[in-house]
């Protein structure tokens, strides 16, 4: 699981860098359990189905759609903030599908919606990356578990080997 | 000449982004419109002269795909130039969508990528 998390942390960390200008920092204490936080759902398809939750906290959502829209904060509209969080949620899990799985399944991806943050079920610990205007954790819940969408990725690799021999 | 850009995707956010990152570039602009899935990108060029159209892959409605193979099977858009951007990472579909005739920039982009790939194209067709 380590090099799975790894991965993750990896794309998170990418696309809060190159989509919202916000940078990787060293890991800090556990955020307080009473901190409000607003958190998106994207769901898939495919040879795996599953979602992927990612979870920030409120008071960073400002600084993230600020920062991805080019705006000043006090120009930002209050649902911006949720609009933005979506938005980041649907292009870590569009680069985390094949960083995971390989690049050859085809996955589809639904709209990101806002939901309650529920505990991801076993198996799906979440990761969370700290960044200069405070933290992003991503749970990536896949039918089956993880495994799945890494054996995909094993099977293609298997598949090119194969195709190489002959 | 001034460029007539078509922006598709469902997010507004992105939309912005994008819009916002056409207008950093020295690229003169036209009209701009924007769209939210393939099915309104498709009445948006039925009823403008769009120079450029830059296309989400994944939409409700009409996803990007599809809305590409339409306009290339329809006379008056067939040559329009398309830009996916997209968080697509499947390059068994990105492969196909190459193969229609599109450009391919992937989400997330930096500024500078996109400016490039724009300039590049519209140096192409002009």
């Amino acid at each position: 699981m380590r090099a799975e998390a790894d991965t993750i942390m990896r794309v998170v960390e990418r696309t809060c860098e190159t989509l919202a200008f916000m940078f990787p920092m060293l890991p800090d204490d556990d955020p307080p359990a009473d901190e409000a936080t607003a958190a998106v759902r994207v769901d898939f398809s495919g040879p795996v189905s599953g979602y992927l939750l990612v979870t920030a906290p409120r008071r960073m959502l400002p600084a993230l759609a600020s920062n991805m829209l080019g705006l000043e904060p006090d120009e930002i509209a209050e649902c911006a903030g949720v609009d933005a969080l979506k938005e980041l949620g649907n292009v870590i899990c569009g680069n985390l599908l094949p960083a995971l799985a390989g690049p050859e399944p085809v996955f589809r991806m639904s709209p990101p919606r806002p939901c309650d943050a529920p505990a991801p079920p076993g198996g799906a610990a979440p990761v969370r990356a700290w960044l200069d205007e405070g933290w992003v954790e991503v749970a990536v819940c896949p039918e089956g578990g993880l495994e799945c969408l890494t054996a995909l990725a094993a099977r293609g690799e298997k598949s090119a080997d194969s195709a190489r021999t002959v | 000449m001034a460029l007539n850009v078509l922006v598709v995707d469902d997010s507004a956010v992105m939309r912005t982004m994008i819009l916002r990152t056409l207008q950093m570039t020295q690229i003169p602009l036209g009209e701009l419109h924007e769209a939210e899935n393939g099915r309104e990108g498709l009445e948006a060029l039925a009823e403008h002269w769009i120079d450029l159209a830059i296309v989400d892959i994944n939409m409700p409605v009409m996803d990007g795909e599809e809305m590409i193979e339409r306009a290339r099977s329809t006379p008056e858009t067939a040559g329009t130039p398309i830009l996916v951007v997209s968080t697509e990472g499947s390059e068994t579909r990105i492969s196909r969508i190459v193969q229609k005739g599109a450009r391919f920039v992937h989400k997330p982009f930096t500024p500078e990528e996109l400016r490039d790939v724009i300039t590049g194209l519209v140096g192409e067709v002009s």
